[in-house]
């Protein structure tokens, strides 16, 4: 049986924690910071220290120093969804206007510019400027196999470009008819949400929506699990409507189109381990479809990390923690870089470019002779000439 | 903050109140007014969180020198008080103190900082062939040193004996800042530290027997009709000389509780039945599960059942989501006496218009572990201290079957007289006293008990309390 997750209000689950500490030793801001208010049973314990109405800064950074990763809820002895409660304590901090500057700088940026960096829309196909081959109907082409949906990162941060790079050759190769949303991919509202500024969401999945039923793709395909996330399980929600089409994450796409044949590898010996992004893999529960692709690749041997699945380690670069926090989601960078280091692996592979992104960089700064590639990229570089 | 502790433990040491705060309870909840009534003074004035044992002398000689008080912190997961201050001072984190320090293959030891925790050491251990041989029910955060300081009896000591008896070597440091180390046969002992809810000394480091990993595993479920058989069944199997790694008991509202939660649950009163070691030993034990069941009318559960509830083992307290709040007594009680506690129980029950739940760990074929619980809500003012007196009633049925309150801390200091004789207790005080002359270690617990709870007024107080447990109690969905 699926474990069930309560969350009944802020005041009846804080009441409900048994203070048992198993939350405590599979947080990573807790193994970073070390204090117990860093944990979630302390966070709750200052909760209840707390008057409800006005939040003590203590709280409110400790709030704001958690990668959402979710680790605590898949140990909660009472079955809290502990990830909603700090969304609910976000929000209300948000609410308040106490949440720290630069998330209501995020959320004017996404207001004014419809995505996370600031650019104009228009610099949403940047990326593709360095392709060999510009596919036809890159953009905006109507009834196709799959919508390719970016994701702001990958759309607008030069390092990320090359996940959708290797995600529309393979696509192009394997003869997959798709397109993208081009300059009219909104920001999918994640960030608001971890933000705890959640008013403007329900319109941006109206606009995302509007426009993707327009194109009329037989299913979505996303390479960012944050906002498979969000369109998955918060969409429906905002919307109370079910989405009209499939969405999928790249890895469950990738394996399909392995498991039709369309999709050929060429074989490699490698040692390859993976990292399970928090929102693929606790908080959406894919867990299988990356692994089975990854050891679809002949010759691939695939190692686990001693925490893996449910249990994984986040990379630090969840919850916008990198925004008010650089240094702790750097320390927790550290942590899953030794735990890449004691696998033996040569790639590090994942499903995420916020994930490619910072564990590249910890990677880097511990030089770790381990290759961080996104799932698209290691497929890509495995294609079958 | 004196300079000279911020120089020591630069910035892993607070007098921030909002940091402090996180550390003044474990699992208990106790209310405002108890706390203010009883004079406990639970927030401490500093945290600190030394990294190594230097460090840990360096604060007990500055606490010694200045007369404050210093109560060492495992991870907080007992329900006891035996790590919250009663008298503010200095709490000791010893969470940062872990580690692997050396695995002694030949010897089968393995030495690791007393903030180790236990299950992440097992899965340490089991990666290079070996296993611990026993652990807590909370192994997941327990600490080596926390479970030492209790009386250390958990799951797979009906295999290996209490913890105490595992333990090779400690190194403790005394209150006065001194670095010992202990063993079997020093003066003091490792005895000494066991069960001593941290009041002699600050253990740093323990070396620990390991055994070697089990190649195989069986876990199964006894489902009997009445609790007298399941007693008897325990106590001819845990005689056996082929006897399990570990024995649970389940009480059949145990599990109503759990349905009650959306988990599928078996019925019946349940002894859980776990074999590990080699295929010789876990295929003899099946033979000898068949026998039990056969002899003393058991079903055995499907294997997948018994399987689930070994993963769910350290998960007792799910029920508290029923609550919101969870009261519970943990007690010895013979295993021959097992149905009557289980009749008393029942009939208090009924009285006090109470569901109680129970589960206990058989630790040998005499006697057993009984924790019964019941739910309750701390937000309720009186109708909470009033459930609370209900465990007075709790124990009191062990105690009129010649058990008593497991582990001590703060909360079972009014049952002293219980738990230990009187020449027992003399010799625990002259021992405090020769190594904690000024009682500044963990003062207020294991010795003695609040000067407004003396025994007698605490049984009759919780006598009468909860007489209107009747009324003000958390009435269960029929």
């Amino acid at each position: 049986m699926d474990k069930p997750f309560f969350y009944e209000g802020l005041n009846e689950e804080t009441t409900i924690c048994g203070r048992c500490g198993y939350c405590r030793d599979v947080c990573p801001a807790y193994e970073v910071g070390g204090w117990e208010s860093f944990s979630p049973r302390g966070k709750m314990a200052l909760v209840q220290a707390a008057n409800e109405q006005e939040y003590p800064q203590k709280l409110i950074d400790r709030v704001y120093q958690c990668t959402l990763c979710g680790a605590c809820r898949e140990v909660c002895h009472l079955n809290i969804d502990t990830r909603q409660m700090w969304l609910d304590l976000r929000q209300r901090i948000a609410k308040s206007g106490k949440a720290p500057e630069v998330m209501y700088s995020l959320r004017d940026t996404v207001r004014d510019k419809g995505n996370i960096s600031g650019e104009e829309q228009s610099s949403r196909l940047l990326w593709s400027e360095n392709l060999d081959e510009v596919p036809e109907g890159l953009n905006g082409k109507k009834n196709p196999e799959v919508l390719y949906f970016l994701g702001c990162v990958s759309s607008l941060f030069p390092a990320a470009y090359s996940i959708p790079q290797s995600m529309v050759k393979i696509m192009t190769k394997v003869g997959v008819n798709f397109t993208t949303m081009g300059a009219e991919e909104m920001c999918c509202g994640f960030p608001l949400m971890a933000a705890g500024l959640t008013d403007d969401i329900k319109k941006l999945a109206e606009e995302n929506i509007a426009r993707i039923e327009e194109l009329s793709p037989s299913c979505i395909v996303m390479s960012c699990p944050s906002c498979l996330h969000t369109w998955k399980h918060e969409y429906p929600r905002l919307l109370n409507r079910e989405l009209p089409f499939p969405v999928l994450h790249s890895s469950q796409y990738l394996l399909k189109l392995r498991q039709e044949g369309r999709l050929k590898l060429k074989e490699k010996e490698q040692i390859v381990t993976y990292h399970d992004p928090c929102d693929l893999g606790r908080n959406s529960g894919i867990y299988d479809e990356p692994r089975q692709l990854i050891t679809s690749v002949p010759g691939v041997k695939l190692v686990e990390m001693e925490r893996n699945r449910e249990n994984s380690l986040c990379c630090g670069g969840g919850g916008n923690l990198e925004m008010t926090d650089k240094e702790l989601a750097a320390n927790i960078s550290d942590l899953k870089v030794n735990m890449i280091k004691e696998t033996g692996a040569q790639t590090v592979v994942t499903g995420c470019q916020q994930c490619k992104r910072t564990m590249s960089g910890a990677v880097r700064k511990a030089k770790a002779r381990v290759r961080v590639q996104d799932l698209t990229e290691f497929i890509v570089s495995m294609l079958d000439d | 903050m004196d300079n000279h502790l911020s120089e020591l433990l630069c910035n892993r040491i607070t007098d921030d109140w909002w940091e402090r705060v996180t550390y003044g309870r474990d699992l208990a909840e106790v209310p405002g007014i108890m706390r203010w009534a009883l004079r406990l003074e639970t927030i401490p004035d500093l945290v600190a969180r030394p990294q190594n044992t230097e460090e840990v002398a360096a604060l007990a000689q500055y606490a010694y020198s200045q007369g404050i008080p210093i109560i060492p912190r495992g991870s907080g997961s007992s329900a006891f008080f035996n790590s919250v201050p009663v008298k503010k001072g200095i709490t000791i984190d010893l969470s940062g103190i872990s580690g692997i320090l050396n695995l002694d293959e030949k010897q089968e030891e393995v030495t690791v900082g007393a903030g180790q925790r236990w299950e992440a050491l097992d899965k340490a251990l089991r990666q290079k062939g070996w296993a611990v041989r026993s652990y807590p029910s909370s192994a997941p955060t327990a600490t080596i040193g926390g479970w030492l300081n209790m009386e250390g009896y958990g799951i797979g000591s009906l295999a290996f004996g209490p913890l105490s008896e595992q333990v090779v070597r400690l190194e403790v440091v005394l209150p006065d800042g001194t670095i010992k180390e202990v063993t079997q046969a020093s003066e003091p002992a490792i005895s000494w530290f066991a069960g001593s809810d941290g009041t002699l000394g600050l253990v740093t480091k323990v070396t620990l027997k390991i055994r070697h990993a089990p190649d195989v595993e069986g876990h199964w479920l006894l489902s009997f009709k009445d609790v007298a058989s399941l007693s008897k069944a325990a106590a001819t199997v845990a005689e056996e000389a082929n006897r399990p790694y570990n024995l649970g008991y389940y009480s059949a509202h145990y599990f109503d509780f759990f349905r009650q939660l959306g988990y599928p649950a078996p019925h019946g009163e349940i002894l859980a039945v776990d074999y590990e070691g080699n295929q010789e030993t876990v295929q003899g034990g099946q033979k000898i599960i068949k026998q039990l069941a056969g002899t003393f009318g058991a079903e055995i559960l499907p294997t997948e059942v018994g399987v689930s509830e070994w993963k769910e083992r350290f998960y007792h307290m799910r029920i508290k989501r029923l609550g919101p709040t969870l009261m519970a007594a943990e007690d010895w009680i013979g295993v021959n006496n097992l149905s009557q506690y289980q009749d008393s129980v029942a009939r208090l029950g009924s009285r006090m218009r109470t569901k109680f739940y129970s589960y206990g760990t058989i630790v040998n074929s005499q006697k057993m572990t009984m924790f019964t619980a019941y739910r309750a809500d701390s937000r309720q003012g009186l109708g909470y201290i009033v459930a609370m007196a209900v465990t007075g009633r709790l124990h009191q049925l062990a105690i009129n079957l010649g058990g008593h309150p497991y582990s001590v801390g703060l909360w079972n200091t009014p049952y002293l007289p219980s738990i230990f004789s009187k020449v027992e207790l003399a010799k625990l005080k002259k021992r405090k006293k020769e190594l904690d002359p000024k009682g500044l270690l963990n003062p207020g617990k294991h010795y003695t008990y609040p000067s407004l709870l003396p025994p007698w007024f605490f049984s009759f107080g919780t006598r009468m309390a909860s007489l209107l447990q009747r009324y003000t109690g958390a009435r269960e969905k029929e």
